[in-house]
């Protein structure tokens, strides 16, 4: 997604090797995907449930609110 | 001692050879094993053999480019690509940022996806998506930024 569209940049993180990582987005198994910080879930999701997911965090707000959440 | 076994890399070899129709770069921020050790600055463990499967990875294919970047000596190159750690690999077509990263050593299972990233990034209209989902992407009212945490078994 992130190579097709200019509005999705995507990180692989290897999570034993930055563990305080891992640790702070509370990685208890992978795969985990977290979405601009705060919307997150576990495993691969078919195309169309991810892109929903991308579609959700892009649509509600933006970086305001990621400033709200815990 | 090579990462890929001549079978994976002749393997890989004829796979890049077919897909690749325009370069793409690797380009590895990463930092030098010095034999000092400073207490409370951990050393990055994995940067040598990150540079040295990327070394193999690009002598697979004319249109993989390598390039690395010193984070130390070039901390402003980090800063504009927004690397914060290392090592950290940036994965697109040749002078493009897609903003595709790896951050650690891609082996295992991660070493899949990040081949799968490269023949993506090296063919125009091949990365599998459905028409919808890329005009759905293309009407994305603001930014997204995806973490993948993953390990390599």
């Amino acid at each position: 997604m992130a190579l097709a569209s200019s509005r999705v940049r995507s990180t692989s993180i290897e999570a034993q090797e930055f563990m305080e990582l891992a640790r702070a987005y509370q990685v208890s198994a992978v795969p985990k995907i977290v979405l601009n910080d705060r919307v997150e879930f576990m495993g691969a999701a078919p195309e169309a449930m991810f892109l929903e997911a991308v579609q959700a965090t892009a649509g509600d707000g933006g970086d305001e609110e990621v400033e709200a959440t815990p | 001692m090579p990462f890929l076994t001549e079978t994976d890399a002749s393997y890989l070899r004829e796979k890049f050879a077919e897909i690749l129709t325009r370069p793409v770069e690797l380009r590895l921020f990463t930092e030098p094993v010095s034999g000092l050790y400073v207490p409370g600055r951990p050393q990055c463990e994995t940067c040598a053999d990150t540079e040295a499967l990327l070394t193999e990875v690009a002598e697979l294919a004319d249109a993989i480019h390598l390039e690395v970047v010193n984070v130390a000596a070039e901390p402003e190159v980090a800063r504009e690509w927004g690397v914060t750690r290392v090592p950290t690999i940036a994965v697109g077509p040749l002078g493009s940022d897609p903003g595709v990263r790896f951050q650690g050593l891609p082996d295992g299972y991660e070493f899949t996806s990040f081949v799968e990233t490269i023949a993506t990034a090296g063919s125009a209209n091949s990365h599998g998506l459905q028409p919808e989902t890329l005009a759905a992407l293309d009407a994305l009212p603001s930014d997204v930024e995806i973490k993948t945490f993953v390990t390599p078994t």
